[in-house]
């Protein structure tokens, strides 16, 4: 037996870790600069930038016909998102009035898109505690949702469903057939979901008052989306806000905004499994509600000079586009918050405190989308210059490489 | 045709915007020593302010709303180039009222510093450095400065969003719109 009097109590060296850029625990590039003591976290800072695009200066040079296909790419989960809040930003400017049919063709189409991108997370955050089966298990039921999206669109990511003054494409009475069913497979199969990610042990334990977010810190760091309304701040677009025909779901009296005052990543959890189900819901009652009519007005090209601030609810939380007109058929300047950005400050305080082996479920639980926060990309060469490799040199360049270096053939 | 004062679409006086002009006119009222009332008013899409304020007054207004009205939630911060001026404006929205409140302030070209709220309200923090990168709009006493979205060589001079940022290193005029470079140049 060793005498107590020697003991000596050793406090363990602070030691920075880094997570990411480039990292097995994370998909896409972002840095999390962790000061840890233990296994404790004592300190995080957020490094974004890495995935910039230069997408707000490029829609400078563009019609506003062709910025809807661009701004589509800024996110491929939330495509639909950026699309349609950038189709309602050019209507607002031009006060173009669509025809209902196009409301609710459009609102359709985006409550899909939450319905899959709330199932995607759930699948991550099933993977991220090591929960594998249920990961699989949930994706597997998101082809449901992503085939009707196909059928919907012709797309199954990339939906350019909008156009400023309307829809592209109609839904018929066969399609709407086809939806009800799904629907009716997926909501099942949210239930079944919703009993694991509560009932499960293996999952609950893990999630359960890690994470922790306050009101109040939620409130001054202006969190937005599942992380706010999982810390009882009611926040959404769709009831706040209400555009397109979110007015027309508010006024049925059906819907209530879904919050959680857990404030940690059981609350997320819980928030967007419900939001799911009531988004198959609102899917189900805007399919049965549709009404008659053309799916589409015509919308000069000039746009008069004008700015106008649109929001909207996308899964992630509140994407705003602030769109200022000039009278030509370019805009003056178009600023896009999409909803991940507002999460970076919350970010770092839902890390703080917490055990280092919980870092990539709290990371997950705001759903981070790069995409989203980033718009210029440079490609450094060696020295201190700069350079930006376009599509067509680097073709050429691969093509050199390829004709000096031929494949070998086993 | 595009000059700034074309822009402004106030609303009518009417019923449907009963709401938002109460809301303005005790604002305009109450913020009468650090709005200009000439370019404030409330758009014709439901449920917006816009509210033009003294640079230099900017910690006061908000300091002012947060303690009044409990205004929490800044949902970002954009920046524009008007030639002479340089111009940021925070969009704020009220969720008790459910109106979306916007204050600008226009700072001259030559000097373009303001007083920085990232301390009173610290959703500021991340926006407020990506303004100063892309817009080279200073917020005087922000607490982190830092790079966050352009990569860390990049000139201390150069701000890519201002009208007149014109590519010193010839990066655009080799995209595919203007055409390939032929191949010998490669």
């Amino acid at each position: 037996m060793t005498s107590s009097e020697k003991r000596k109590v050793i406090t363990p060296p602070r030691v920075s870790i880094p997570i990411g850029p480039q990292h097995p625990a994370l998909k896409e590039p972002g840095m999390f600069k962790l000061t840890v003591e233990g296994e404790r976290i004592i300190d995080a800072e957020v490094n974004i930038g890495y995935n910039h695009r230069g997408i707000e200066k490029l829609a400078e040079q563009k019609t506003f016909t062709q910025i809807l296909y661009l701004v589509e790419r800024i996110c491929g989960i939330c495509s639909a998102t950026h699309n349609g809040n950038f189709a309602q930003a050019s209507e607002f400017a031009a006060e173009v009035d669509i025809p209902d049919r196009a409301k609710f063709i459009r609102t359709l189409t985006w409550e899909l898109e939450r319905i899959h991108s709330h199932i995607l997370w759930l699948g991550v955050a099933f993977h991220e505690v090591g929960f594998d089966t249920a990961f699989m298990y949930t994706w597997r039921d998101r082809e449901v949702v992503m085939d009707m999206l196909e059928d919907l669109s012709g797309n199954r990511v990339n939906y350019a469903m909008n156009t400023v003054g309307g829809v592209r494409r109609d839904v018929s009475d066969d399609l709407k057939q086809r939806h009800l069913k799904g629907l009716d497979h997926l909501e099942e199969r949210m239930e079944y979901y919703r009993d694991t990610a509560i009932y499960e042990k293996t999952f609950w334990d893990r999630i359960n008052g890690v994470g922790m977010l306050p009101t109040s810190v939620a409130k001054s760091t202006s969190a937005v989306g599942p992380t706010a309304r999982g810390s009882n701040v009611p926040v959404d677009v769709r009831f706040n806000d209400p555009t397109m025909a979110y007015v027309n779901l508010r006024d049925s009296g059906e819907f209530d905004m879904i919050l959680s005052d857990r404030c940690d990543i059981a609350g997320r959890a819980v928030v967007r499994v419900l939001e799911t189900i009531q988004s198959i819901q609102m899917c189900r009652w805007l399919l049965n509600n549709l009404p008659d009519g053309p799916i589409r007005e015509r919308v000069r090209p000039r746009i008069q000079p004008n700015e106008v601030l649109a929001r909207y609810e996308a899964p992630r939380g509140e994407c705003i586009h602030y769109l200022i007109t000039n009278g030509t058929d370019k805009p003056d300047r178009l600023k896009i918050r999409a909803p991940t950005h507002a999460n970076w400050v919350s970010m770092a305080h839902t890390l703080r405190g917490g055990y280092i082996a919980d870092a990539p479920i709290t990371l997950a639980a705001i759903d981070p989308c790069f995409s989203c926060t980033d718009r210029v990309a440079i490609v450094d060469s060696k020295d201190e210059s700069m350079e930006l490799v376009t599509l067509d040199t680097l073709r050429v360049r691969a093509n050199k490489w390829y004709a000096e270096n031929p494949r070998r053939v086993a | 045709m595009s000059d700034a004062e074309s822009e402004i679409r106030p609303a009518p006086r009417e019923d449907q915007y009963k709401e938002e002009y109460a809301l303005f006119d005790s604002l305009m009222d109450e913020l009468s020593d650090y709005a200009i009332s000439s370019e404030s008013y409330v758009h014709k899409q439901p449920r917006r302010l816009f509210i033009q304020i003294k640079p230099e007054s900017i910690r006061d207004v908000v300091q002012y709303m947060l303690d009044t009205y409990d205004l929490w939630q800044l949902s970002t911060l954009s920046g524009r180039d008007l030639g002479d001026d340089l111009q940021a404006c925070y969009h704020f929205f009220f969720n008790d009222k459910k109106i979306a409140i916007t204050f600008r302030l226009n700072v001259p070209r030559e000097k373009p510093e303001y007083p920085s709220i990232t301390d009173l309200v610290p959703a500021a923090e991340f926006v407020e450095n990506e303004i100063r990168e892309l817009y080279g709009l200073v917020p005087v006493g922000h607490p982190k400065p830092r790079r966050c979205e352009l990569p860390e060589n990049w000139p201390d001079n150069e701000f890519p969003l201002r009208k007149d940022w014109e590519d010193p290193r010839g990066l655009m005029e080799r995209s595919k719109t203007t055409g390939p470079k032929p191949k010998e140049e490669l």
